[in-house]
């Protein structure tokens, strides 16, 4: 179990939850990331911001929320 | 035709998914933005005839559910159970199928006659996945149209479908979503207390009402509050949401939502086809660059830098020909009419007022066509995640560097209104305390005006640019400050999607900047025409009689002076002296709280008031360069004051209703930028006199 924040760019990961509250989970459904789903870093700047591609959109994550997505490899 | 039948369709899908292009398509120029003011909802509408009906078509804004997250989720949802639109058209990026027919199991639960549009359906096929549609119709029981909106294809199509559905020729089903055993019983007892009593619940279907109560979403919550047995619900709500959790060991808005991704996977198994895996995508590439840690905020900074250029470059020219053409319209009015009143009102209050604005229009849509194609081609999101960092150091959140960005030479109304996609009522008010500090497009005249009249030409674009960082600057330290004593708290997070880069549409841009230019020429043909003829008034009377032995030039400058604005000036001159200005400044500055370019039309009137032949009146910028009272230190001063100073009434007004119509926060607004204003001039006049710059 991870940090969203610290994952590589490229790797594959499971998204598991997101600590923070309940406005959060909801913009996250509503953006496609449900408990379970797959998910691919696209790019992580280093700065921990990121950019994932969620059921074939790419999001862009800030560093503060990144830091509260818990994810595992897949 | 006579007697053309009339049809309403609301558009509605997610954001970038082509809605705007498909809703230009249909209304073409026959489209009109709401009235900012009084009106609490910016609504897109537009019309366009097919086969003897008039449609009416509305365009929702861009939402990924019809949660209560923003309030433009709110303004769509309200919008589809309010007015009731005859057939909704959600709109579907179909190379993004599942994603954005997560919306579409919100719609369909509302009970809404909807026609599906997918749209983009060729880069479907060029990603090498087929979709079969007439299935994927039959299982989300809604006509299937396909388009491909930036090659205008399949509009007709969408028109034929819209009207059939309406006419009955062809039928929608009903969808169920399976929410499992456990879900369905508390939302059943959940409907039996809404139903208690035939209890109206503002238009909403009870079974919607009953699933959002269970996700704990604010505004169903606002719509029971109202009902005799709320107290009972209530009870309800908490009893099931703490049974559905035990059971699950998740929130039931997250269990909700997996069975209604669900209900799509399962039909996306059933009718897509997916035969290439999905390869690395030339955005994924450019990507790499413009989000790069150290590349990103340089290329950002380049980008805005080119903007400008881009404008400032360009524009010259045609603004040039713009003051021209008022010039010759002033003398040629001042030959035709008889020297006195009338003419003086004609060109020293109509043409003197209006022209010194509109002379600056061909800027300012320069300036709107350069943004719209930043905002077309997918970079303005990736800006505002380069910025989230910074942003967020300062209190401020990423998102509001759009609101901001809208604010910068377009208009802080809209500003302010774009602030709505912000969630946190916290980093709205801040965005809204300091979107006002940025150019706006009736702020950039006066800045022009001034630099082109006391600074050296090959130094315009970078003074300009200097103004703008300045601005920003001013912008974010005063966020910071916001954040740290008055709202005080965490910044919301960010997450946005990235649209793949595109090339824009010409017509696109083109329809955007003429959308946002018209409102400029329509404020100049209204209010700032009613201004100019008020202070035009105002320096005209009480009129003052030629005297024996006074030459005409005394007797012109005499008459301005003991006018009833000019009275008003030299009563209010004490304050802004140690600025460096004199009455007319404050003038200036007082009629331009109405509208920021009535800064210019002011001085416009007062300078050519001042010239005794009319025929002679040269352009404003050469009436200042010409007054010795004015030095590049006091441009400057002035210049700052108005950076920084009060934002005009319409943008007050919007600032009140949007802050939750809070006379606190308004009142706040206007001291704090005031206070800053003089603050900021006088450091600059006195300091700069002090060390002999300029004077």
């Amino acid at each position: 179990m991870n940090q969203l924040s610290q994952a590589r760019t490229g790797s594959n990961l499971v998204f598991i939850s997101a600590n923070g509250g309940m406005g959060v989970m909801g913009r996250l459904t509503d953006m496609g990331l449900i408990p379970g789903e797959k998910i691919k870093v696209l790019h992580n700047t280093g700065h921990g911001q990121v950019t994932v591609n969620i059921k074939g959109s790419k999001v862009a994550i800030g560093h503060g929320l990144a830091q509260k997505i818990v994810v595992r490899e897949e | 035709m006579v007697n053309k039948k009339n049809l309403t369709v609301a558009l509605a899908g997610n954001p970038n998914c082509g809605k705007s292009t498909i809703f230009n398509n249909l209304t073409g120029s026959r489209q009109h933005v709401g009235n900012y003011p009084g009106v609490t909802v910016e609504k897109k509408e537009g019309n366009v005839a097919y086969n003897g009906y008039d449609f009416t078509v509305v365009d929702l804004p861009g939402t990924y559910s019809l949660s209560a997250y923003s309030e433009d989720e709110a303004v769509a949802r309200d919008y589809i159970v309010k007015e009731k639109p005859d057939v909704v058209v959600h709109i579907v990026d179909a190379s993004n199928i599942e994603r954005n027919l997560y919306l579409y199991t919100q719609l369909a639960e509302l009970d809404v006659p909807i026609v599906l549009a997918m749209n983009m359906s060729d880069i479907v096929e060029k990603k090498g996945n087929s979709i079969d549609y007439d299935e994927l119709s039959r299982l989300l029981g809604k006509p299937i149209v396909k388009t491909v909106g930036n090659k205008n294809k399949g509009m007709e199509d969408l028109l034929e479908t819209v009207l059939k559905l309406y006419e009955g020729r062809i039928k929608i089903e009903k969808i169920k979503i399976d929410y499992g055993e456990e879900i369905a019983q508390e939302l059943k007892k959940i409907a039996k207390l809404l139903s208690k009593g035939k209890q109206s619940l503002n238009e909403y279907p009870v079974k919607w009402i009953a699933i959002k109560l269970l996700e704990n979403d604010s505004s169903a919550i606002d719509v029971i509050k109202k009902l005799s047995n709320e107290e009972e619900i209530l009870d309800q709500i908490e009893k099931s949401r703490h049974h559905l959790k035990l059971h699950f060991e998740d929130d039931p808005e997250v269990i909700i939502a997996d069975r209604r991704y669900g209900f799509i996977s399962g039909a996306c198994t059933q009718s897509v086809r997916i035969t290439v895996e999905e390869r690395h995508d030339r955005s994924d590439q450019i990507d790499k660059i413009i989000l790069n840690r150290f590349l990103g905020l340089p290329i950002f900074a380049a980008v805005m830098y080119g903007i400008f250029k881009f404008t400032f470059t360009f524009s010259e020219p045609v603004v040039g020909w713009f003051e021209l053409l008022f010039e010759w319209m002033g003398g040629a009015v001042a030959s035709v009419v008889p020297e006195g009143l009338i003419q003086s009102f004609l060109v020293d209050g109509v043409i003197g007022g209006v022209g010194g604005v509109l002379g600056f229009f061909p800027l300012v849509l320069f300036m709107f066509f350069s943004i719209a194609f930043f905002e077309d081609s997918g970079y303005m999101a990736r800006a505002a995640f380069v910025m989230d960092k910074i942003m967020s150091k300062f209190g401020l959140h990423g998102k509001s560097f759009l609101p901001m960005m809208i604010s910068t030479n377009g208009c802080a109304v809209p500003g302010i209104m774009a602030t709505r996609t912000l969630d946190s009522k916290k980093d709205r008010l801040i965005t809204m305390m300091v979107t006002p500090f940025m150019i706006c497009g009736a702020k950039l005249p006066i800045f022009a005006l001034f630099i082109g009249a006391f600074f050296p030409s090959e130094q315009g674009a970078n003074m300009m640019f200097l103004m703008y960082v300045l601005s920003i600057l001013l912008a974010f330290s005063s966020a910071w400050i916001l954040k740290k004593f008055v709202f005080k708290g965490e910044t919301a997070h960010f997450v946005m999607e990235l649209p793949p880069y595109r090339i824009p549409t010409l017509k696109g841009l083109l329809l955007k900047m003429w959308e946002r230019g018209w409102l400029y020429v329509k404020k100049a043909g209204t209010i700032i025409l009613l201004i100019s003829i008020i202070i035009w008034a105002g320096f005209t009377f009480p009129q003052m009689d030629a005297q024996e032995g006074v030459s005409e030039e005394s007797v012109a400058s005499m008459q301005m002076e003991q006018s009833y604005a000019g009275r008003i000036g030299k009563f209010i001159e004490p304050a802004v002296k140690p600025l460096g200005l004199d009455w007319r400044g404050g003038v200036a500055l007082i009629s331009g709280v109405a509208a920021k370019e009535v800064v210019v039309s002011t001085l416009g009137t007062i300078y050519s008031l001042g010239e005794v032949d009319a025929e002679e009146a040269g352009s404003l910028k050469e009436a200042l360069i010409k007054d010795a009272s004015w030095s590049p230190l006091k441009a400057l001063s002035f210049l700052m004051f108005c950076l920084i100073y009060l934002p005009c009434f319409v943008a007050m007004a919007v600032f009140y209703r949007e802050s939750g119509s809070s006379w606190k926060w308004t009142s706040f607004l206007v001291f704090w930028t005031t206070v800053m204003a003089w603050v900021a001039s006088f450091v600059i006049y006195q300091g700069g006199t002090l060390l002999g710059i300029g004077g």
